[in-house]
């Protein structure tokens, strides 16, 4: 058995980068994208994260040859896929695409559809319908083979979409939020599914999402977009301790927002920070001077205790395996997360203080 | 500026379908725009005479009669569709289907077959007059007109309604109920207000059906001196020697289609108001009738359905088997086999041949036609315009249509096969109109999803559109095929000795009073119509189960 799955390993080709730059989209005179230009590294799952008609959607429809770019150029690997003048079709891209509605053709079984690109690809039917077995044996679907869509539960679904993105070995992978018509429980599990299958395929991919977790979870690096611009492009973590706008900052997490002073830097990464009159050794990000005058607090970057300043609990909210506490904090309100069971009850009095604070970019 | 696009069918192929759409265009400016077009300028060009031919007593007695019997034919109609559609939806959901299906039947027996059953059943001389001593002799004339017209559309409102009934979800009925209404009250308050909105587009619906309707006049009306305006058509074309009666026709024809049209567009703006809620996940409503009442229902159902359909058909049965008409036709010695078997000998076997290859001719072009337009709006969301005309040659009455192909293609082909196929192409194109609707419905995903993994064009719409649209296509196909073949309207007016159309070899036989080849060849066809009826139904069970899939897929 291990054996054969190396075999399909190696058989998956050397992933190509792509390189998108200066896109732009318009349809029926809207600009959806605007000026687009990022790159992904050969292997790497790029998340592209943004509010509904963000153009996050259309970005991918470029990708996949759907829809013709206004300006700039799409290039995997070394190729030109997409230019205003010339549009590599779909069926010639090379391209794997799992879909939000799975698009499973109803009258195809499981086997057909798995073997459909490589039929497409020239295979004689016999060799393709091997090959697609194989590839359902490595994601534990062998045994639904000869079912058809509608024998499927949505989970089941997804992951035949995803063999069958994987069948034809892509170039490039393309995830339009795939998991967003799945049960919670199904979503986590498929998510951990398409990152392992990803990595061990080498593909390199694009995943859409508007779930942050998700997003946070399944990538490499994270792509922000917001009215079709890029906001920030960043690893995982920086996208969330230093969001460069708002845009970024409201859609990568919940955060408050306090006025304080600088008082030193002692060290790179750590400063103290007078806050309402207190001084407060706390982690920072780079980007802080000593200038700053307003900083994010994510819920989880402090503690509430004896010392700090003092401050009262207006509301909480239990969420099972931690709670958030809104404080009031003299004219401020703060949320502040902790983990396990609840230890105050709202009207309560207690301390808080900061651990961590990044500089808020997004004015006043 | 960015090229949007929507079909991943025309990457690359957009001069063929450039052409495909010239094509489709020309053959719809020529089957259809220009007949009518011809029908108009032919009006204008008689000019005063059209307009002096409109005031005359004769034409205003056909009109009056027409809409007058057209009316109370659809009040009864919309009567007997709307008890019928509210018991069948009473029953549990696996016997719904087959009542539907049976109480569906009286649309699939031609209406001229139809007609002639019931003379053979409640006539004097009939068959409740030999087994009971009754008959009806208000058959021939104004009532058995509109008592037949409304038999034969009560299904169609009964389709109707029953749809509708399907749309209802149950919480607004259960709510009802809840704050203390009872059954009737909450019906009234939850269901009555959607039946009823939709009332004037069914209503529309029936009363064009009724007014170009030509078999139930002809073989119930003339006989009783009780004219319509499509039987006065007939007339004036059958007597085209007498100076003026084309332009009567012309005039007549005119008037019909004028009132066909604006009942349609009637229906169209009463008919976008139907406020049918359809909440997510909600539950159909039920209509849970007492286990009494839905007995009573039934048994109201099985006597009418044995009064309007299995008592005629059965006399004409008898009267098909008959030895010699005047017999008595329940006595099994008289009966024989020989009418049968003389049909196909003659000259209506030769008619049931040239009908059947008309009709499959006819429902195979128009099902191609159907295809493509559907494929050609999907992607060119302007030449929707197509759609909302080619409708139009169906509501308009067969005679109307008959006229205009007259007008247009006599000159060169009179007397053909070919004038008879134009004549349907016209009229049945509006019947392939859900394909446009159901294409749309297809999920982009599917198709996108052939082409990404490789699929061109072609390959594209096999694997991701073809098996949606086939058990329509075919379903449709076979209500053109149906139609076709029990169409009587234009072929009357079309066809010569040589082209003879299985439909006027019934009239014909039946003129001449030859009643036992019209029975016998009114059984056969009403046999095959309730065959294709079953199997219509079949196919749409298939396409729901198709549906079924869809949605756990899109």
């Amino acid at each position: 058995m291990a054996k054969q799955d190396d075999r399909v390993e190696r058989a998956a080709p050397l992933s190509l980068a792509l390189c998108v730059e200066n896109l732009s989209v318009r349809i029926n005179h809207n600009q959806i994208l605007k000026d687009l230009t990022f790159e992904v590294a050969p292997g790497e799952l790029l998340a592209i994260l943004g509010p509904s008609g963000s153009g996050k959607t259309t970005l991918l429809n470029v990708l996949a040859g759907f829809v013709q770019p206004e300006q700039g150029t799409v290039r995997l690997g070394d190729t030109i896929i997409s230019s205003p003048d010339h549009v590599v079709p779909s069926d010639q891209r090379g391209i794997g695409f799992v879909f939000q509605s799975y698009a499973l053709w109803p009258h195809l079984n499981v086997l057909d559809t798995v073997a459909y690109p490589l039929l497409r690809q020239g295979e004689a039917r016999a060799h393709a319908r091997k090959q697609a077995l194989e590839i359902l044996t490595r994601l534990g679907l062998d045994p639904l083979s000869r079912r058809l869509p509608h024998e499927l539960s949505g989970g089941q679904q997804q992951r035949v979409g995803l063999a069958r993105a994987l069948a034809a070995r892509p170039r490039l992978l393309l995830f339009d939020e795939p998991t967003a018509n799945l049960d919670e429980f199904w979503k986590v599990d498929l998510q951990m599914e398409i990152r392992q299958r990803q990595r061990s395929w080498g593909a390199t991919g694009l995943y859409v999402s508007h779930h942050v977790p998700e997003a946070f979870s399944v990538a490499d690096r994270v792509m922000v977009l917001a009215q079709g611009q890029v906001r920030q492009i960043g690893s995982p973590l920086e996208i969330y301790q230093e969001p460069e706008d708002k845009v970024v900052a409201d859609i990568s997490g919940s955060y408050s927002l306090v006025d304080g002073v600088v008082e030193s830097v002692p060290r790179s990464g750590t400063a103290v920070v007078n806050l309402m009159g207190q001084s407060f050794p706390v982690s920072i990000n780079q980007g802080i001077a000593a200038d700053t005058k307003k900083f994010i607090y994510r819920p989880e970057w402090g503690m509430i205790g004896d010392d700090g300043l003092s401050a009262k609990v207006v509301d909480m909210r239990f969420q099972g395996s931690f709670v958030d506490y809104f404080l009031q904090i003299d004219d401020i309100q703060l949320q502040h997360r902790q983990l396990g069971s609840p230890t105050l009850q709202v009207g309560e009095q207690t301390h808080w203080k900061p651990k961590r604070l990044a500089r808020w970019s997004g004015g006043n | 500026m960015t090229r949007l696009w929507q079909s991943p069918r025309m990457g690359g192929h957009r001069v063929w379908s450039w052409i495909g759409i010239g094509v489709l265009l020309a053959i719809f400016g020529i089957i259809i725009l220009w007949p009518l077009g011809e029908l108009v300028t032919a009006a204008l060009a008689q000019g005063l005479g059209v307009v002096r031919e409109l005031a005359t007593t004769e034409t205003v007695s056909a009109l009056e009669n027409s809409v007058i019997a057209s009316l109370l034919a659809t009040i009864l109609a919309l009567a007997i569709g709307l008890g019928m559609a509210l018991v069948v939806f009473g029953l549990s959901e696996r016997s719904r289907t087959w009542w539907f299906t049976i109480a569906m039947l009286p649309l699939f027996i031609p209406p001229f077959v139809d007609a002639f059953a019931w003379l053979e059943a409640y006539t004097q001389g009939g068959l409740s007059s030999q087994l009971m001593h009754w008959s009806f002799s208000w058959l021939y004339g104004f009532w058995g007109v509109v008592i037949l017209l409304a038999v034969h559309t009560a299904p169609l409102a009964l389709l109707s309604f029953y749809a509708a009934l399907g749309r209802i979800r149950g919480h607004a009925y259960n709510a009802a109920r809840i704050f203390g209404a009872t059954g009737t009250r909450a019906f009234f308050t939850a269901v009555w207000p959607h039946i009823r909105s939709i009332i004037p587009s069914i209503g529309g619906l029936v009363f064009i059906f009724c007014i170009g309707d030509f078999g139930i006049p002809l073989v119930l009306g003339l006989p009783g001196h009780f004219l319509m305006v499509t039987t006065d058509i007939y007339q004036d074309l059958s007597y085209a020697a007498i100076p003026g009666s084309f332009t009567q026709a012309l005039s007549l024809s005119l008037s019909l289609a004028i009132f066909a049209v604006a009942a349609i567009v009637i229906q169209r703006i009463v008919g976008t108001q139907e406020t049918t809620l359809a909440a997510v996940g909600a539950h159909p409503w039920s209509s849970n009738l007492s286990s009494r009442a839905s007995k009573i229902g039934v048994g109201a159902v099985v006597g009418y359905l044995l009064f309007v359909l299995v008592f005629p058909f059965l006399s004409l049965m008898l009267t098909a088997l008959v030895r010699a008409y005047g017999l008595v036709a329940t006595a099994p010695r008289n009966w024989t086999l020989a009418n049968f078997t003389a049909l196909i000998r003659g000259s209506v076997g030769l008619a049931i041949l040239h009908s059947v290859l008309l009709a499959a001719a006819a429902a195979t072009a128009l099902a191609i036609l159907g295809v493509v337009l559907s494929e050609v709006i999907r992607n060119y969301v302007r030449l929707a315009i197509v759609q909302s005309v080619i409708w139009i040659p169906y509501t308009v009455p067969g005679s109307v249509i008959g006229i205009t192909m007259i007008l247009t293609f006599n000159r060169w082909f009179y007397g053909t096969f070919f004038i008879i196929f134009l004549a349907y192409l016209a009229k049945f194109w509006g019947l392939m109109d859900p394909l446009i609707a159901f294409r749309r419905d297809v999920p982009k995903s599917l198709e996108r999803a052939a082409r990404i993994f490789g699929a061109k064009a072609g390959r594209t719409y096999w694997t991701a559109v073809w098996p949606w649209m086939s058990s329509l296509t075919g379903s449709l196909w076979l209500l053109v095929f149906i139609n076709a073949l029990y169409e009587l309207t234009m072929s009357s007016l079309l066809y010569t000795p040589r082209t003879e159309t299985l439909a006027v070899v019934v009239l014909n036989a039946q003129q001449q009073g030859n009643v036992t080849t019209t029975a016998a060849v009114g059984t056969l066809i009403a046999l095959l119509m309730m065959a294709g009826a079953v199997l219509i139904n079949v196919g749409s069970r298939r396409l729901r189960a198709s549906s079924k899939e869809s949605e756990v897929v899109g």
